[in-house]
């Protein structure tokens, strides 16, 4: 029997375990959700793999409490090459559940998709390692890791914090994070570009006290006048981010995002243009942008009749490969100083930064998983950017700076993921196993 | 006239005995945080008017009232009436104030008079209760009985642009009649040098919503294709000014100025530039401060930038305040202003602009005839032999024009409690106490000289 008539007969119970797993209200958050629904969920993956052959399956504690599965699954030979199998089994609160069509943590299927919490982001790509291992069976000749983290969705950071105290054990010559996805059903890809971001608080003051706006206004600057008119200069009349020093003009070379699509993705309203002059995945994946996340002046109700002295406002700069954090920055900074009008003085604090990830896609790893991804869906493997960080890919590709890191999963813009009604195509769980299980199969022979 | 040296010296002992207990009185009222702009506060504007109608009563007044009109902020209206045959004089303040702003930039309590240096620091010690202070000191210096009818009319509401006042004006025209009017709500010209204003700027004000998203996103995934608002907004609000800073909004007027010279050095220590920082605008000083349009934006709803995460955000609020030049004509103005947001909107941004509650025309008074004659003569005076000169000021009164329009044969006198350094409206809003004792004598001269 071939992998994918195997992974066809075994549908059934993806299924039903996708539906245990999503039952499992697993939101490491225990101001929204119990503890022990992520106890639960560990539990469970914990079983499950221990099922496949991860015999040391267990349980690690991480930084932020949160407890990581952690496991291995040797081959016969130990100097075969070592794929790291990722995955999260926390997943987004509901968020509005009157928003929802179906119950959040009850996997229904609507028109052939399975709509739940976690069908797509990440539970889905659980099940998916499980299908493609249990398809090839015993038939693997490369050592296997495993780490499925409890939480992804907060931002806390917990596996980030693990990964370099531990380097050993979780040490990999490839590395499939399995929590992105395809440009579309039946279109596979892999995620091979993620931007990265700078933030800063920039402080401009004019005056030494307020004035009456009456008395001064015209020969007085204001300080929020000042900011507005260097803020404003970070783009253009056509909405492309314009830091002086930062290139704005690079082109995204693979899938194209489509305009309808994202309008839809992104709730922009009616009538609301999109911003820059290149295409939706030029702005989102190849060129910098520059978002005001907040602003330090008074509020309109109870403002007074007064110029404002002094302001602040925190920055938030995105930046694509091929730029580093110390060069956006410090191009940042140098704009915000030059643009200044009227002599204000402007101080600029830089809060964080995160460097942008590219993977590489000139390695075996990349190329096994090219051709089985053709195989399995019959149609070529393509590339996606995506516009925010994975911090966690950062920490791999510094912890492990030869590993393949392939960025992949079960998710496709359908899926609607962190927003209510999130769900899955079976078929895309179905035509990812066989991708990961050809790919396994593919990579070792190549590798060895 | 043979006898006015001797009536100057005795007006001013009168002035310097009855200055203390002014001085309390007036520090009682500053006690009292009577925010017109803040609906919680409005027993306190309540029991503003009933104190100042108290102190006025306690000088022998007997009709004295507290009036409103369609819901407007009470008013205080105290009259005794003058000498068979003697000119009445009405004498015009406010005992509402400004909101404080940000509490921790005020180096006292607000509303707990100071006095540190020079000055009597407090919300209103100067804009506008010593105004009713320097009413009452006049009158007290003249033993209740000045030789002139008095009308005190008090209103409490200014700051948030006198809403009612036409309609007050218009209801109690017989009771507050006069031939003279004082207006003691503006500024000297600096210390030492007194001043009455002749011109003002006018005063309108917006709200700008603008929305670009029905609810927030986040800033890695979308940003740099999505517009988020506060960019849109701050794109939007950076078209209101040219790059030197002057007014770039078309069609408003602008003037020429008085020939005053304004000296940079002054400007700059009485607005407190920072070092290195330039003026804005182009013209001489007083054209931009007096007879030039300006626009500030003086409230903007964003979040605060320690709150603020990677969120596109989706909609935001601005407040803008647009000062007009004398000849401008406030409804004309704010519709340019409108006009002129809603056609810059970037991005097809959602722009709904909202007028505000200020709506102040800017004001031009003919500063001759034998009010101004005896009232220039009074200052002087009082200013050791310094003439006043005519001022425009920035700011408005916007009930001047409706008292221009109510009393057309009244002289209107702008005077000052002021001086370039009071910061009325901003922290630390301080009352000059030596300035304050010659504004007293002033006003209590001229009550004589008419």
């Amino acid at each position: 029997m071939d992998l994918r008539t195997r992974i066809t007969d075994l549908m059934p119970q993806v299924r039903e375990e996708l539906a245990e797993l999503v039952a499992i209200r697993s939101v490491a958050d225990p101001r929204q959700f119990p503890p022990e629904e992520c106890e639960r969920a560990a539990q469970w993956v914990l079983d499950k793999f221990a099922e496949v052959g991860f015999q040391d399956a267990h349980l690690e504690e991480t930084a932020d409490g949160s407890k990581a599965v952690v496991g291995s699954r040797p081959c016969s030979d130990p100097s075969a090459t070592t794929v790291l199998l990722y995955a999260h089994y926390d997943v987004q609160p509901p968020l509005d559940e009157a928003a929802w069509r179906t119950p959040p943590f009850e996997l229904t299927e609507v028109d052939g998709r399975w709509f739940g919490r976690g069908t797509a982001d990440c539970k889905g790509n659980i099940v998916m390692h499980l299908a493609a291992l249990r398809a090839l069976g015993e038939d693997l000749s490369v050592n296997l890791k495993l780490v499925v983290e409890g939480s992804e969705e907060q931002g806390t950071g917990g596996l980030e914090a693990f990964v370099p105290e531990h380097a050993d054990l979780l040490r990999a010559d490839t590395i499939l994070v399995c929590d992105t996805g395809n440009a579309a059903v039946g279109r596979p890809a892999a995620t091979v570009s993620l931007r990265g971001m700078v933030n800063v608080v920039v402080t401009v003051e004019a005056l030494g006290s307020e004035l009456h706006s009456g008395m001064f206004g015209g020969a007085a600057p204001d300080a929020l006048a000042a900011l507005v008119s260097m803020l404003a200069s970070l783009r253009d009349g056509h909405g492309n981010t314009t830091v002086k020093g930062l290139d704005n003009s690079q082109t995204w070379p693979g899938e194209a995002y489509p305009p309808d699509q994202f309008r839809a993705d992104a709730t922009v309203m009616e009538g609301v243009s999109l911003l820059g002059d290149g295409s939706v995945s030029d702005m989102l994946w190849a060129r910098p942008a520059v978002t005001i996340l907040g602003i330090d002046c008074p509020p309109v109700v109870g403002s007074a009749s007064a110029i404002v002295p002094r302001t602040a406002a925190r920055l938030n700069l995105r930046i694509p490969p091929g730029m580093t954090p110390g060069e956006a920055q410090a191009a940042l900074v140098d704009h915000l100083h030059a643009v200044a009008p009227w002599g204000v003085k402007v101080e600029v604090e830089v809060e964080a930064a995160g460097a942008p990830f590219k993977a590489a896609v000139d390695g075996p790893a990349y190329k096994a998983m090219t051709t089985a991804m053709q195989e399995a869906y019959g149609t070529p493997m393509t590339s996606l950017g995506q516009g925010g960080s994975i911090p966690l890919c950062n920490v791999f590709a510094e912890t492990y700076p030869e590993a393949e890191l392939i960025l992949m999963g079960v998710e496709e813009p359908l899926a609607l993921i962190h927003a209510p009604n999130e769900s899955v195509d079976p078929h895309e769980i179905a035509n990812m196993a066989l991708s990961e299980a050809i790919f396994l199969q593919r990579y070792a022979g190549n590798a060895t | 006239m043979t006898s006015t040296r001797k009536t100057v010296d005795q007006l001013r002992s009168a002035v310097q005995d009855v200055l203390p207990s002014v001085r309390a009185d007036l520090e009682a009222l500053v006690r009292i945080p009577s925010v017109s702009a803040d609906p919680a506060r409005k027993a306190d504007v309540e029991r503003s008017a009933e104190v100042t109608a108290d102190l006025f009563r306690a000088e022998g007044f007997d009709d004295v009232r507290i009036l409103s009109s369609g819901g407007g902020a009470p008013a205080v209206v105290a009259r005794r009436p003058g000498p068979e045959g003697a000119p009445t004089v009405l004498l015009y303040a406010h005992h509402d104030v400004q909101p404080v702003g940000r509490r921790e930039d005020w180096d006292s309590e607000p509303f707990e008079p100071t006095e540190r240096g020079d000055r009597l620091y407090g919300r209103g010690a100067a804009d506008d209760k010593a105004g009713i202070a320097a009413h009452l000191a006049a009158i007290r210096a003249h033993g209740g009985t000045p030789p002139v009818g008095v009308t005190v009319f008090v209103e409490g509401e200014e700051e948030v642009g006198s809403p009612t006042l036409e309609a007050f004006l218009a209801e109690h025209k017989d009771l507050l009649a006069a031939d003279v009017i004082v207006i003691a709500d503006s500024t000297n010209w600096e210390i030492g040098v007194p001043a009455l204003t002749t011109t003002l700027r006018g005063n309108v004000d917006v709200f700008v919503d603008l929305a670009t998203l029905d609810h927030g996103v986040h800033s890695g995934m979308w940003g740099g294709l999505v517009p988020d608002a506060v960019m849109s907004m701050v794109r939007l609000l950076a078209t209101l000014h040219d790059d030197e800073g002057n007014v770039a909004v078309e069609g408003l007027v602008s003037g020429p100025a008085a020939d005053l010279e304004y000296p940079e050095q002054r400007i700059r220590e009485e607005s407190s530039i920072l070092d290195g920082v330039e003026l804005i605008g182009s013209g001489s000083a007083v054209e931009r401060l007096w007879t030039k349009p300006s626009i500030s934006i003086i409230g903007f709803d964003a979040t605060r930038t320690a709150d603020a995460s990677n969120t596109l955000i989706p909609s935001v609020r601005a407040k803008v305040s647009l000062r007009l030049a004398p000849g401008d004509d406030a409804t004309s103005a704010i519709d340019k202003l409108v006009a002129h947001l809603h056609d810059h909107a970037p991005w097809g941004a959602k722009v709904t602009v909202t007028k505000g509650r200020e709506s102040g025309e800017p004001g031009v008074i003919d500063a001759s005839g034998p009010a101004y004659d005896a009232a220039r003569a009074a200052f002087k005076e009082a200013w050791d032999g310094t003439d006043p000169v005519d001022i425009g000021v920035g700011g408005s009164i916007p009930f001047i024009a409706s008292f221009q329009k109510a009393f057309p044969a009244a002289a209107v006198l702008v005077t000052g409690v002021e001086d370039p350094d009071t910061r009325a409206h901003g922290a630390n809003e301080g009352l000059h106490l030596a300035e304050f004792e010659r504004v007293c004598l002033a006003e209590t001269l001229l009550l004589n000289n008419l």
